[in-house]
């Protein structure tokens, strides 16, 4: 008897542990609210698990997920299903099914059933900025790099591996060629600062900052078929607002455009009227052409440039442009206004064209060229064969929506939005179905559903990439030690 | 035949009678003396009660000794538990020390030299409060030192090399990535003893070969495999309470590394010689002199310290009448010894023959008089806004601006600048301060209040909640977050609220695009008396004329005055503005102040004061401070002509 006590134990608590779905139930016309909202969304093939918690009420709850052929049952608010139960919901199939069940003194109610569409799938990594969602300070800040597939994160870079005594480093923006890691580039400036660009296993900082432009290499596009990076060079200031949810405004006094040829290592002007503040450049698919923002503010050379700025800083409003390129010679073409977005009181910025060249999403506020501080911030989708441009209402929140790039398939977009709580950014993705329209935007899916309430980092720059970093934090990190500047050269500008 | 008695108590029961004092010291001086610097501490930490908290706070080198640290660090809030805590633990390190390390009954009280460099450490942090990269701070080196001592211990039992080199090695890798420095030094304090212990050669070599392998190549392993450290050199340091650069006392730092070396050498002790009752009591009665002088010199003993803590803690129960007091009663504190330093000034500046030999009595004495911080001051100030009454009391109270007596100013915008900015109504430079803070020094207590009740007043309520589920799951200050979190389900309650009503009274004006270039006065001063909005309410411009008082600037005093009367009620003027008024309106004539209905007692006292200017000539402000400040302290012409040349930081 002794020796069979454990197991009758053990099985009094596997079936108190086991889900069942209840016998006895009636359906109710209230949906469970769910956190994250993951209900009703279109998921890639490969993502991970989409663990949440369920903030409706209850004394029980029984959760069952089903694909049509397999289906697997989980108990409590928590749901967070196990890797191998996953990839058994997601073979061949095209959808699943979620039905949560919830118990209240003893009877039961079924929720109405939400789904999980099945797309195309996604790259399976992505990269972003942490950093807090200060003015001034960055004590810890990394550029870390997610398994879209699982919920493996690793550090791409982290400044806290070079900081001495009070020197520290800010990382800025980080950039791909063609979501390849092995072509990848970002900024950081400060102590040690430069421009990394790992190009096939050859890494080199490099001083973009010549006596003929601004700054350093700021918001980078890198060429999709040539060794080019489009830059922008700024030269950027930031003020905080005494009495608006916006908080902070950041903007730039000087902006104009660079390219840097890699294998040259050369720098040369894209733009630079004086009277235009360019900025954020991209690429078509085929090279051909830059798409970049420009805001006309011709008030001139005063010593208190920055003052006018800060006080009229409403009135500066970024329009889309474009310049045709010939990757063979680097000559450029003339500037051509292709949304005229001050004449509507907007202002347009982070233009991003799809892999397949049909469509180009960008955001646009109120005003201003730094909108993930602005409420009114949205992202738009303007159709580069007819021209047509639309607000995507149907995945922008009442707060910010910001920086945006697309996989490397044009299925999928990864956005950052301040939906959640209106102060920490979060990344979302939603996925484009064939009729243009945007599929509703769900958060990446975290292991414990409440990782992003409790995380007090905001996710910026998220970039798709088909493949992890290698080369290792600790390779960047003595690089900076270790490894002199080198001084880019100034070359003039071909224009065709 | 006494002594001999004496001596054989001592070595008796030394260790038990020394005990007994460091406890009743150790928990006197934190429990009572300095219970709200504890509680500051406290507010400067942040231990939260889910998974996500341990693996973030655990899964990094030493994460395991901030765990436990800042576990503890929580009950400081209740200072006679945290001070039960802290003596108990410091009773545990002397003990272990005794143990672990087999010290004589006879020389036991050497076993408290660890207690009393941990005490030193403590204690030295002062300003470096407020700049701690380490919230769990006040207990990683007691912590982190008894722990390591008790592994020595343990491993010091284990007689077979077989055996010990093994617990060695384990110890060294575990120990160092829970404990860091501290499981390094224990690792070596280890290694001698067995070291010591073994007679046979090829295992002494054994355990000292591992024991250095295993000691340089733990740390080695750590920083390739970490992306949290910088360098080689301070990997071998983790488990020192990480301070911003340049922001640690050299006691702090002499005190550490006697510490460490301590750990080491304590594994060399043998037993003291038998000395003669009268030597072996005198050398004991030496060493604890040596003991209690150390702590108490190096220990950070500033009143105005003590005294910002104090009202700091009190602004944050809103007991404004509290932080008066404090103010008064520090200054009250040191009336005799100011009239001492004055009659020893004026009888020197009486018989100096010229201005430089008075320049040089006056530089010699500075410092001699009591003078609040600034902080103290915007602190005293503010809560007498609060009170209603700044306008009749604001120099009723010593003014001043004393630097920080500390290695590095810590600016005020760090230490107060999330109180100042909220409770003058500017909640977005409020929460701008608390995220500064977090991402230099982490989160804690205190930034999340002030950055939710900044989210409260400027309706960012989802963030607001952010910080209130952080704080739901902590100890002592889920209640709090209960309170506040009803005004954001009913956000029609803020205005009802008495703590927001006056802030909310103030944020009035629109907004712009501004910077404080992190220092606090100029800003509130720039804020209040240049910025004023056309809606502006009758509070603003009380304050207003506050600060116009302060600034000593005539025409921004007329200017505040004339917005002043336009929203306030002037039947009953307040004194300090009759008093600026007619001060101002006789040394400059730009307004007219013959038909302004003054107080009697106004005009008289402003008879009295130059009645008394007349027969007291100002040869010096420094010389003639006290005399005025005596008779004329509670005016404004004091504070105008005497309290001037103020640094604000």
């Amino acid at each position: 008897m002794k020796k069979i006590t454990p197991y009758i134990l053990l099985s009094f608590l596997l079936a108190a542990c086991t889900a069942n779905i209840p016998q006895n139930f009636s359906e109710s016309k209230e949906a469970t609210e769910i956190f994250p909202d993951f209900s009703n969304i279109t998921i890639p093939s490969n993502i991970a698990p989409l663990n949440f918690q369920i903030l409706t009420e209850a004394d029980k709850y029984v959760t069952r997920f089903s694909n049509g052929s397999y289906e697997y049952l989980q108990s409590g608010n928590t749901i967070n299903i196990p890797l191998s139960k996953w990839e058994k919901l997601m073979a061949n199939s095209n959808k699943i099914e979620v039905d949560i069940y919830s118990s209240h003194h003893g009877s039961w109610v079924k929720h109405p059933t939400f789904t999980w569409q099945i797309a195309e799938e996604i790259d399976p990594y992505i990269s972003y900025r942490l950093i807090p969602p200060s003015v001034e300070s960055y004590e810890r800040l990394s550029i870390n790099q997610r398994n879209l597939t699982n919920f493996e994160e690793t550090v791409i870079y982290a400044n806290s591996m070079v900081q001495h005594d009070d020197n520290g480093q800010c990382i800025n923006c980080h950039h791909y060629k063609n979501w390849e890691t092995d072509q990848m580039m970002f900024h950081a400036r400060q102590y040690l600062g430069g421009t990394v660009i790992i190009n096939n296993g050859d890494m080199k900082r490099i001083n973009l900052k010549t006596d003929s432009t601004i700054s350093a290499g700021v918001y980078p596009a890198w060429h999709p078929t040539h060794n080019y990076i489009a830059f922008s060079t700024n030269k950027t200031r930031q003020s905080v607002h005494t009495n608006n949810n916006n908080r902070i405004e950041v903007f730039d006094t000087e902006s104009d455009l660079i390219l840097y040829n890699i294998d040259k290592n050369s720098v040369s002007i894209v733009e630079n009227d004086t009277a235009e503040f360019e900025c954020f450049p991209a690429w078509t698919p085929d090279g051909k052409t830059l798409y970049y923002v420009s805001a006309h503010f011709d008030y001139g050379f005063g010593s208190d440039r920055e003052e006018y700025i800060v006080k009229n800083h409403k009135s500066i409003h970024y329009n889309l442009y474009k310049k045709s390129f010939n990757p063979e010679t680097a000559a450029w073409g003339k500037p051509e206004l292709v949304y005229d977005a001050a004449s509507e009181d907007k202002s347009i910025t982070l233009p991003r064209v799809s892999p397949d060249g049909r469509y180009l999403l960008f955001t646009m506020g109120d005003y201003g060229v730094f909108h993930i501080w602005h409420k009114d911030a949205n992202l738009y989708l303007m159709d580069l064969q007819n021209g047509s441009t639309r607000e995507l209402s149907e995945i922008n929140s009442s707060d910010v929506e910001s920086y945006h790039s697309w996989s490397s398939n044009g299925k999928w977009i990864i956005f950052s939005t301040r939906r959640d709580d209106g102060g920490f950014t979060r990344l979302y993705l939603s996925h484009l179905g064939e009729d243009g329209k945007f599929t509703k935007a769900f958060p990446i899916p975290q292991q414990s559903p409440d990782y992003s309430t409790n995380f007090m980092f905001s996710y910026n720059i998220p970039e798709f990439m088909k493949e992890p970093v290698s080369v290792s934090p600790k390779e960047i990190a003595s690089f900076f030690k270790n490894s002199e500047t080198i001084q880019a050269n100034y070359t003039k500008t071909v224009n065709e | 035949m006494a002594l001999t008695d004496s001596k054989k108590i001592i070595e008796k029961y030394g260790f038990w009678i020394y005990s007994l004092l460091l406890a009743i010291i150790v928990f006197y001086t934190l429990g009572v003396e300095y219970n709200e610097w504890l509680i500051r501490i406290e507010s400067k930490s942040l231990f939260i009660y889910n998974s996500d908290f341990f693996k973030e706070t655990v899964l990094v080198p030493t994460g395991l000794l901030s765990y436990i640290s800042l576990f503890l660090t929580q009950f400081l809030h209740s200072p006679l538990i945290g001070a039960t805590i802290f003596t108990l633990l410091l009773f545990f390190s002397a003990f272990i020390t005794k143990v672990a390390y087999n010290i004589s009954d006879r020389d036991s009280i050497i076993a408290f030299l660890p207690a009393v460099l941990i005490l030193i450490i403590n204690g030295s942090i002062g300003y470096a409060l407020y700049t701690l990269k380490s919230p769990g701070f006040f207990f990683m080196p007691v912590l982190g030192y008894a722990i390591s001592t008790t592994a020595v211990w343990g491993i010091s039992r284990i007689k077979s090399p077989v055996l010990s080199i093994p617990a060695i090695i384990i110890w060294c890798f575990l120990g160092y990535l829970s404990f860091g420095i501290y499981a390094l030094a224990a690792t070596v304090a280890v290694t001698v003893v067995q070291y010591k212990r073994e007679c046979i050669n090829v295992a002494r070599i054994a355990i000292l070969l591992f024991a250095v392998i295993f000691l340089v190549f733990t740390p080695l392993i750590t920083y390739n495999l970490t992306t949290t450290v910088s360098s080689v050199s301070k990997t071998f340091l983790l488990g020192i309470p990480n301070l911003t650069a340049g922001q640690h006392s050299s006691v702090f730092g002499t005190a550490f590394a006697i510490l460490i070396a301590i750990q080491i050498a304590l594994s060399i002790y043998k037993p003291l010689p038998q000395a003669k009752a009268p030597s072996y009591l005198f050398m004991q009665s030496g060493i604890l002199i040596i003991y209690l002088l150390s702590a108490y010199l190096c220990w950070f003993r500033d009143p105005n310290f003590k005294a910002e803590i104090a009202m700091s803690n009190a602004i944050d129960n809103n007991n404004w009448k509290e932080v008066c007091n404090i103010h008064k009663e520090i200054s009250d504190k040191y009336i005799n010894s100011d009239r001492k330093a004055y009659e020893k000034l004026s009888a020197k500046a009486n018989i100096a023959t010229s201005p430089a030999e008075l320049e040089n009595l006056i530089e010699e004495t500075k410092g001699k008089f009591y003078e609040p911080s600034r902080m103290m001051v915007q602190f005293k100030n503010l809560a007498l806004v609060k009170l209603g009454t700044e306008a009749n009391q604001a120099f009723a109270y010593k003014d001043g601006g004393r630097i920080q007596k500390f290695k590095n100013t810590i600016p005020i915008a760090l230490q107060c600048g999330k109180q100042l900015y909220l409770h003058y109504g500017l909640p977005f430079f409020a929460y701008r301060w608390c995220i500064e803070e977090a991402v230099e020094y982490g989160w804690n207590v205190d930034n999340l209040k002030y950055a939710t009740l900044s989210c409260i007043l400027t309706g960012d309520y989802g963030v607001a909640c952010k910080f209130l589920d952080k704080l739901d799951k902590t100890l002592y200050h889920k209640r709090w977050a209960k309170e506040v979190r009803k005004y954001i389900d009913h956000p029609s309650l803020i205005a009802e609220a008495e703590q927001f009503k006056s802030i909310k009274q103030l944020m009035c004006y629109d907004s712009t695009l501004d910077n404080d270039n992190a220092v606090i006065e100029s800003y509130l001063i720039k804020h209040f008396t240049t910025h004023r909005p056309q809606n502006a309410t009758p509070q603003f411009d009380k304050v207003a004329m506050l600060w116009a008082l302060q600034t000593q600037d005539i025409a921004t005093f007329w200017k505040c005055f004339s917005n002043y009367i336009q929203t306030n009620d002037t039947q009953k003027m307040p004194r300090y503005y009759q008093e600026a008024a007619l001060l101002y309106g006789n040394l400059e004539k730009s307004v007219n102040i013959s038909n302004m209905p003054f107080d009697k007692a106004v005009l008289t006292s402003y008879e009295n004061f130059n009645r008394f200017s007349s027969g007291h000539a100002v040869r010096s402000i420094e010389v003639s401070r006290f005399p005025y400040s005596e008779r004329f302290g509670n005016t404004f012409y004091f504070y105008y002509y005497f309290i001037r040349n103020l640094n604000t930081y």
